[in-house]
């Protein structure tokens, strides 16, 4: 046991072929994941919404005094999270609330 | 006043998540709603639908003299989002400052936004005390207290009533949610029967644990959408149905008068 070198060990360890180290740097990797805020994240921008989700960024105008109730907008079946590139990149989602803003000003006066 | 605050004496509970929900839930019943984000971590928005790079917000704003209702976002949704927004260490300071020594701060930056008909006005705050809490109790809404079914959640509702946090006469008035009820654990259920004797009348409703609530925030989704025969939905139903008639005048309102149960 007291001859037992470990640094001689652990370089004939390494020098075996099939324990190569693998990196990745050198490799095209691209993430790509189902959940659509993860990869925003990851690439910075966001990624364009899956048809289903279009349904969505329709805003109700609802004015105050003729709101209509949205409720049971129920599907039939379960939406699973998809990241279409096709899909139409929906543009509500950054714009200042001109309507919304409008409405409530209009209303407040 | 059609202002409803949610609060939480233990950080982790769910409360930002259970905002965004019920501000769907609110505006499924009818209600036009606008949310305002007055936790730090500015992470509302992104359970809004809004992209992560969105950084406007009221912090910014704070030092002028500006109508809130100006800022308002319009998310996918249709509900309109008043998000903290990235600020400076300075703008931070000076927020609170403002929050704190302006008792009507809050008040005319939202303008008639509080008085108006069907509209509900939901603000998520920090955990724990903050300025933006104290700024919040000073005006006559409905604050609601987001506890979890564990034992250290249940540990801190004695919190809740001291003069540090909500004090003994908001805390009176004050309602709670349950959240993340999960009914197959023992201990989840013995703390759940824990709050029920504590809080009586004061508990709003409960939301019971789903996996599809983080997926719904990840896949950039309302709940309503993502989910819709989850257990949680009518959980959320229940609970802005009681909100909506705890506020006399969102719920009164003519525009309201179709979605009426």
């Amino acid at each position: 046991m007291n001859s037992y070198d470990d640094v001689a060990a652990l370089k004939s360890k390494i020098a075996q072929k099939e324990l190569d180290f693998q990196t990745f740097n050198d490799k095209p990797i691209t993430f790509s994941s189902s959940w659509a805020l993860l990869n925003e994240l990851l690439h910075g921008v966001e990624q364009p919404k899956a048809p289903r989700s279009a349904k969505w960024t329709t805003p109700q105008p609802t004015s105050v005094t003729q709101a209509q109730p949205t409720a049971s907008a129920v599907t039939d079946e379960p939406v699973v999270p998809t990241t279409d590139a096709t899909a139409p990149e929906t543009s509500a989602s950054n714009t200042p609330a001109s309507d919304l803003s409008s409405i409530l000003k209009k209303v407040s006066r | 006043m059609n202002l409803v605050y949610l609060t939480s004496p233990k950080g982790g509970v769910g409360r930002t998540t259970l905002t965004a929900n019920l501000a769907y839930a609110l505006q499924r019943l009818g209600h036009q709603v606008v949310v305002l984000d007055l936790d730090v971590q500015n992470t509302l928005r992104l359970h809004m639908g809004l992209a992560v790079g969105e950084h406007r917000g009221v912090v910014a704003q704070s030092q002028h003299n500006s109508d809130w209702r100006e800022h308002i976002i319009e998310t996918p949704s249709g509900v309109g989002l008043l998000p903290y927004g990235q600020a400076t260490r300075a703008q931070r300071e000076g927020f609170n400052a403002l929050l704190r020594q302006e008792p009507d701060f809050l008040e005319l930056r939202l303008g008639s936004l509080l008085h108006q008909p069907g509209c509900v006005t939901l603000v998520d705050l920090p955990s724990g005390p903050s300025s933006g809490l104290d700024a919040v109790k000073r005006m006559a809404g409905l604050g609601i207290v987001v506890m979890m079914a564990d034992g250290s959640s249940a540990a801190t509702l004695p919190l809740v009533a001291q003069e540090n946090y909500l004090g003994a006469d908001v805390a009176q008035r004050a309602l709670y949610v349950i959240n993340q009820v999960y009914i197959r654990s023992r201990l989840n259920r013995d703390c759940t029967e824990f709050f029920e004797q504590r809080l009586g009348a004061a508990l709003l409703g409960r939301v019971h644990r789903d996996e599809a609530v983080p997926e719904a925030t990840a896949s950039k989704q309302s709940i309503f959408e993502y989910a819709p025969t989850s257990a949680v939905i009518q959980d959320l139903e229940d609970i802005a149905r009681s909100i909506s008639r705890a506020l006399p005048d969102a719920y009164g309102h003519d525009s309201m008068k179709f979605s009426l149960r």
